[in-house]
């Protein structure tokens, strides 16, 4: 097989859809500019609400506490995030807190009686709604005020009682995160970066794919390459290696964008324990790897339908399908303790996703790093020989279809 | 004005050449109906005919864009059948249906049409150049067809169209939608073609035209063809001066 004529056609493919503006739109800006726009944005948005929030100052009831807790009610008034407001009964809290005059309650009520020695004689109970994100707020404040009163009752008891702070501090609980900051970034690289990858790749290939093949029927050129001295298998090998070089392109630049993004605008919002986001020159083989499979097997799928199709409006509703297909399986990206193994390795999407994560977590293990490999050049062939088979129809190369898009596809495989 | 390295004799054949199309609503349609003809090198071989009378089918199927369903079409001694990308290999085609890639230049499309028709590597940029200057296309080879107006849109589609200098060229309705000043000049290109010793297919609705341009004229109604000649033995055949009487007087006899 001669590769000069493949070669000659993936060249002009290349030339002529670099130099559409959707094409360079779908391939280099979006991935570049759109989500880590739009991860600035959100991380942004959160920022400002959680400022807002944090200024705000929460409304609370409080039922008269008992002696004893006289230092407490001293805390709360004297907390100028905190407004304590005359008390509502039981039935009011609930109405009260959902239509905003108040927006937690406190509570007591006696669980032992006065002769029962060292017994903790009340429990404090914080009404609150999780469902409003003030009520939320002001049951965090009152609580991490009432865990420092309680802190502080606990020492003066201990102390009454002979027990030194020492001893007292043996059951402290403590807590050591043994997280670097490059693991912390990886596992927030591993979490985010797929996702987005998978999206970018697929919203790449999509439009690739039908501008080369329907695209080309409804400017009329596709007869005019038909009509060449080439085989159509080439034709469509040409097509189909230009798809999937944009879409990888796009996956990477992607990938690329959103660790620069997510250094510059999650770092920052990290404060002290800073994760350190950077892809180690050792993955980018996989990732890679996995951009190509997933363009491969994306574009070849969307190609084999947007070739039946007699425009472009037709060729994105016959792809809209797959396209949802696609992306579908990024769900299993996010399910917490999902890996790449042998048999999620089989699952097409989901497995190049999975290994572009466990590449970023380094993680991966070589066994199912290969299956995934050869699961995915398994489904390329297979879109290949199909593709193959449907091109050297008539009506494929003329585009005379006379049923609709989804009957052609149908007889197409009788 | 094109310069030709290989204007050997070109024979191009059909023997009972049938198309039929299943329409739904229409069942079988015969597209072409057991046409028989044959054209040589340094001819211009009209196939004349209404709109739907199977020129573009016929033409099609030389090109081997249709598959016959049933007949043989010889290319250069070739049965296009067995052999369609060499077939293309050796033709250029052009029609309606055959626009141009809009973001390519007016070079970058010669030379694209030259190379992947298999015209030699080394060769293809003084080709590019010849049929730049031979059809006047200097001072817009550089920029891409989008921004060309129809005139130069169609000279860079005929260029494109011998960029690999074909011995056999099919013009299905070449003139269609051009004003008279390029459709002259094409008539005058596709003359020239014809002169350097190419095999020309050439198909029109228009009596005016095939009556200037054509060698021997093929007339076609409903798929069949009614008769086919020179001009002087269609006028014997039917005693009538004016194509557009021979014709309307063979719709006749048909009927």
């Amino acid at each position: 097989m001669s590769f000069r004529a493949i070669g000659r056609l993936y060249g002009r493919e290349m030339t002529t859809s670099l130099r559409e503006k959707t094409v360079v739109m779908y391939t280099i800006v979006l991935p570049v500019v759109l989500y880590p726009l739009l991860m600035w944005v959100m991380f942004s948005a959160t920022m400002l609400v959680r400022k807002g929030q944090e200024r705000e100052v929460s409304r609370i009831s409080m039922e008269t506490p008992p002696e004893e807790y006289s230092r407490l009610t001293g805390m709360l008034h004297e907390n100028n995030r905190l407004e304590v407001i005359p008390c509502s009964t039981g039935a009011q809290v609930h109405r009260d807190i959902a239509s905003g005059r108040i927006d937690a309650h406190l509570s007591f009520s006696r669980t032992a009686p006065d002769s029962v020695p060292g017994a903790v004689r009340y429990s404090t109970l914080i009404g609150y709604n999780s469902s409003l994100g003030r009520s939320k707020e002001a049951a965090n404040r009152l609580r991490s005020i009432l865990e420092s009163y309680r802190n502080g009752y606990l020492r003066s008891r201990a102390i009454k009682r002979g027990i030194s702070p020492q001893e007292w501090r043996l059951y402290e609980l403590r807590e050591l995160n043994l997280s670097t900051g490059r693991e912390m970034g990886s596992f927030l690289l591993g979490m985010i970066l797929p996702m987005f990858f998978v999206v970018m790749v697929a919203v790449s290939c999509f439009y690739t794919a039908v501008d080369s093949t329907a695209g080309e029927r409804e400017r009329s050129t596709w007869e005019t390459l038909m009509s060449t001295g080439v085989s159509r298998f080439k034709i469509i090998s040409a097509k189909y290696m230009s798809v999937m070089t944009l879409g990888t392109i796009a996956g990477l630049l992607n990938v690329l964008a959103m660790t620069l993004s997510m250094k510059m605008i999650l770092g920052p919002v990290a404060g002290g324990d800073m994760p350190e986001f950077s892809l180690p020159l050792q993955v980018l083989p996989l990732i890679i790897v996995s951009a190509v499979l997933l363009a491969g097997f994306v574009g070849a799928g969307m190609m084999l339908l947007a070739v039946f199709a007699r425009n472009f409006k037709e060729g994105q509703a016959m792809i809209q399908p797959f396209y949802i297909f696609s992306i579908l399986p990024i769900w299993l990206l996010m399910v917490p303790g999902v890996r790449l193994t042998e048999f999620t390795a089989l699952v097409p999407v989901a497995s190049m996703g999975l290994l572009m994560k466990e590449a970023v977590l380094g993680t991966f293990e070589w066994p199912a790093a290969a299956v995934a490999v050869l699961a995915g050049v398994l489904w390329i062939m297979l879109f290949l020989k199909l593709a193959a088979g449907v091109i050297q129809r008539e009506e494929i190369t003329t585009g005379d279809f006379k049923a609709s898009p989804f009957k052609r596809l149908l007889r197409s495989r009788r | 004005m094109i310069h030709s390295e290989d204007v050997s004799r070109a024979t191009v054949t059909a023997e009972n050449l049938t198309k039929i199309f299943h329409d739904k609503s229409r069942g079988e349609v015969r597209a072409v109906d057991g046409i028989d003809f044959g054209c040589s090198s340094g001819e211009i071989f009209g196939l004349l005919g209404p709109n739907g009378a199977g020129k573009t089918t016929t033409l099609r199927m030389v090109a081997t864009v249709l598959e016959p369903t049933s007949g043989r079409i010889s290319v250069l001694g070739r049965n296009t059948r067995k052999h369609p990308v060499l077939t293309r290999r050796s033709m250029g085609f052009y029609s309606s249906t055959t626009a141009l890639y809009q973001k390519l230049t007016a070079r970058e499309t010669v030379e694209f049409f030259a190379g992947i028709n298999g015209y030699p590597e080394a060769k293809i940029r003084n080709r590019a150049e010849d049929l730049i200057r031979s059809f006047d296309m200097e001072s817009f080879a550089n920029t891409r067809v989008e921004k060309l107006s129809q005139g130069m849109k169609q000279k860079v589609s005929l260029a494109r169209t011998v960029a690999h200098d074909p011995p056999v060229l099919v013009f299905d309705e070449p003139t269609m939608g051009l004003d008279v000043i390029n459709a002259v000049r094409t008539r005058k290109i596709i003359t020239e073609l014809r002169d350097q010793g190419k095999t020309v297919l050439f198909s029109t609705h228009v009596m005016s035209e095939a009556e200037k341009l054509c060698d021997r004229i093929a007339i076609i109604h409903e798929g069949r063809l009614l008769a086919c000649g020179t001009m002087e033995e269609l006028r014997r055949r039917t005693g009538l001066h004016y194509l557009e009487d021979v014709f309307l007087h063979l719709l006749r006899e048909e009927e």
